[in-house]
């Protein structure tokens, strides 16, 4: 089991339902999650709070897009950044952004959302080894 | 190999984009197609005569120009026919047409080009007529005529013009006997009947010089050229043409027979083309003649042209210089090089278009100035990259609604059936309030696409005089919730009865959208107010909403503002349309948006609404 999850998306349904498929999957101890991307990158920068292992991005946010987050993620500064893991999350997977990933190697890979059972026990499997 | 015209598209293409007034014909003289300034020129509509008989198009002119155009397909050049005719508003309109064959790479023709002029127009020409010597003596009908030997018959023909030409009368009948009688010999030695003889024999047209032996004009050179026609193997006519000789008439005959070779006379024939021509040899690379059009064209005199180097005076990349060599080098020919010229004389520049082939040992280059058909062009493409732009907006906002909605919809369905296989009571009510929250976000993405349709469906209405102060009331009683639940402030500064040119949902959909904006964002424990009014200019009214709201960081978010789907960092509820959706229909109808504003202190947005229609 993980330590914790972060999730980022703007529409609040959309963390609820990853929420309760994350604890459904009883994958992580913790899930804190964000509608704005500058609320996020705030709760990362502050050393008192443990990283996550894994966290997943939606692509498409009106505020500040998954683009301009990695941008500022790159400049974040937290001894346990290293181990984190980040998804990209859509609706529906462009080629544009497919292209857009090559120039950020901390992201693992996009994924379509809502997640599930399937998809989540496959990042699981594939990321972490569980 | 090809023999029709109809087999040259790009050719074709390119006569209907020609600036003078030009025409295609193929080998059965039926309409290929024209430049549009000709069709107008003509009153034709291009769709109903593209493919007739061209004669068929013109029941005025005689039987004479089907001669013209055949002896044109035998390779004669630059024949000037005159149309002359009353029209319905018994106006005299006077065209001269220049007939030139369409040649392949062969020098072979393969169908017919015209070109007209407006004589009763172009002061111009009428000048070149008084100033040419050969002209002023005679009339322009009678310079120039046809005739024919029917070989079998033993009766020869002339045309009226011919008769003119030798000041005899129309009823005049001219015998072969006759018409020998009336040249001399050429410094070879030869008369006419020894071209007739040779025509009748072996096939060889001919193309001469020949001196008037008639007393009165002893000495007064003809030029004359005899085509024979076959039939079942047997010479049975011969057709030719009769006008004075030029100062700069070809010596040699105008077809060698066997047509297949390489035309090799061809500079000798720049001068008579009615198109800019010049001839560069291949072996030196230097220009070894260059026709009066063409010099007229670049604006240059003869002696800055010839024996000079085309890169002299024309500046190429190693791009174009490559290309050009290449196609040389593999067809034999170039097309389609642009060039931007400055025209000292006229003083401005010229866009002029070279195409050219390899004729013997030289590579003959035609000019074209294509200057007003790039203007047109550059307006299509203007006119096109609104249409994108147009296109690309529908594009983002479908992307962006189908992006929202899938979302939602999948949402919705999820949380439905948690809900259906939940029994603690608090986690019921913490679903209900997401579900509740989701509809109100759905509620806002189709409020965006409906007023998008709205706005589409509007696109061809007519602005109109709207009054503004019905509109702003009418943009507060709508919003009465809104200002009674901020608790806000507007002041309303605009006269009543102010009319401004606007399609009138649209602007109502501008001042809702900002009037919304304006009290929405406000600053925390501050009572929003707003402020609407309007200025005067001479071109525009200006519409200016001003609050006291939180402002925005215009440096560093001033691509998001007016961007879809995107909000700014201090107004996270926003739906990301409002703006987007405001600067579309102000654009729409022709106006524009301005914003000032800083974090914390409050926006002012203007905008402009043409006055004219």
């Amino acid at each position: 089991m993980l330590h914790k999850i972060m999730l980022v998306d703007d529409n609040a349904a959309t963390n609820f339902i990853h929420k309760k498929f994350l604890a459904k999957n009883a994958c992580t101890e913790q899930v804190v999650d964000f509608q704005v991307g500058q609320e996020a990158l705030n709760y990362l920068s502050d050393t008192s709070n443990s990283f996550p292992e894994l966290i997943l991005v939606d692509i498409n946010m009106p505020t500040m897009d998954a683009w301009e987050f990695l941008n500022q993620y790159k400049r974040l500064r937290h001894p346990d950044k290293t181990k984190a893991k980040i998804i990209l999350l859509t609706t529906s997977l462009s080629p544009e952004d497919k292209e857009r990933i090559a120039n950020f190697p901390l992201v693992q890979e996009i994924k379509l959302k809502p997640l599930n059972t399937a998809t989540i026990q496959e990042i699981m499997s594939t990321h972490f080894d569980r | 190999m090809n023999t029709s015209i109809s087999n040259h598209p790009s050719a074709i293409q390119w006569v209907n984009q020609l600036p003078s007034a030009s025409v295609l014909l193929d080998k059965d003289c039926t309409l290929i197609d024209a430049s549009n300034s000709w069709f107008q020129e003509f009153g034709l509509n291009r769709d109903s005569t593209l493919k007739k008989p061209f004669l068929q198009l013109f029941p005025r002119l005689d039987e004479s120009w089907q001669d013209s155009f055949e002896y044109a397909l035998e390779g004669l050049k630059d024949i000037k026919m005159v149309d002359k005719y009353v029209d319905d508003q018994q106006h005299t309109k006077t065209f001269l047409w220049h007939i030139n064959p369409w040649m392949d790479g062969y020098g072979k023709a393969v169908g017919i080009i015209l070109n007209v002029k407006n004589l009763t127009q172009d002061t111009a020409l009428e000048l070149e007529v008084k100033n040419s010597p050969a002209l002023l003596t005679e009339k322009w009908e009678s310079s120039f005529g046809s005739w024919e030997y029917n070989v079998k018959d033993n009766t020869v023909y002339w045309s009226k013009e011919l008769k003119a030409l030798f000041g005899v009368p129309k009823t005049y009948e001219p015998s072969l006997k006759k018409s020998i009688l009336l040249f001399g010999t050429n410094p070879e030695g030869k008369s006419l009947k020894h071209y007739l003889d040779a025509a009748i024999t072996t096939g060889q047209p001919w193309s001469v010089n020949l001196p008037l032996a008639e007393k009165n004009r002893a000495g007064d050179l003809m030029h004359i050229i005899g085509r024979p026609k076959f039939k079942n193997g047997n010479c049975t006519r011969i057709i030719g043409t009769i006008r004075k000789a030029q100062k700069h008439s070809p010596k040699k005959p105008l077809l060698s027979p066997n047509t297949n070779k390489p035309r090799t006379d061809t500079l000798v024939l720049l001068e008579d083309v009615p198109a800019s021509i010049g001839a560069i040899a291949l072996k030196t690379g230097k220009i070894i003649g260059a026709n009066h059009a063409l010099l007229d064209l670049l604006g240059l005199a003869k002696k800055d042209v010839v024996a000079k180097h085309l890169e002299d005076f024309l500046w190429f990349t190693k791009e174009e210089r490559i290309q050009w060599y290449r196609s040389i080098k593999t067809n034999s020919s170039f097309q389609g090089l642009q060039k931007e010229v400055f025209h000292k004389q006229i003083g401005q520049k010229l866009i002029l278009r070279f195409s050219g082939k390899v004729i013997g040992q030289n590579l003959v280059v035609s000019c074209e100035d294509v200057t007003s058909f790039h203007l047109k062009e550059a307006a299509t493409e203007a006119q096109l990259a609104l249409a994108n732009e147009e296109l690309k907006r529908i594009t983002d906002f479908t992307h962006m609604a189908s992006h929202n909605l899938k979302a939602h919809a999948t949402n919705f369905d999820l949380l439905l059936n948690f809900l259906q296989n939940e029994k603690s009571e608090t986690e019921r009510a913490n679903l209900l309030k997401i579900l509740f929250q989701s509809a109100e976000n759905l509620a806002t993405s189709i409020k965006g696409l409906r007023e998008l349709v709205t706005i589409r469906q509007q696109m061809d209405s007519q602005k109109k005089l709207v009054d503004l102060s019905d509109v702003i009331y009418r943009c507060l009683q709508n919003n009465n919730g809104l200002v009674k639940t901020y608790n806000a402030k507007v002041h309303n500064e605009v006269l009543d009865g102010y009319h401004i040119q606007a399609i009138p949902v649209y602007l109502e959909s501008i001042v809702s959208n900002l009037l919304v904006n304006a009290i929405k964002f406000k600053n925390e424990q501050e009572r929003p107010i707003v402020f609407i009014s309007v200025e005067e200019t001479k071109t525009h009214d200006v519409l200016l909403i001003e609050d006291n709201g939180v402002g925005m960081d215009l440096e560093k978010q001033k691509d998001k503002l007016f961007a879809l789907y995107k909000t700014l960092q201090n107004m996270d509820n926003a739906s990301g349309a409002s703006l987007y959706l405001v600067k579309y229909q102000i654009e729409l109808l022709g106006g524009k948006i301005l914003v000032e504003s800083k974090i914390g202190k409050g926006s002012v947005f203007r905008l402009f609404f043409p006055k004219n229609r």
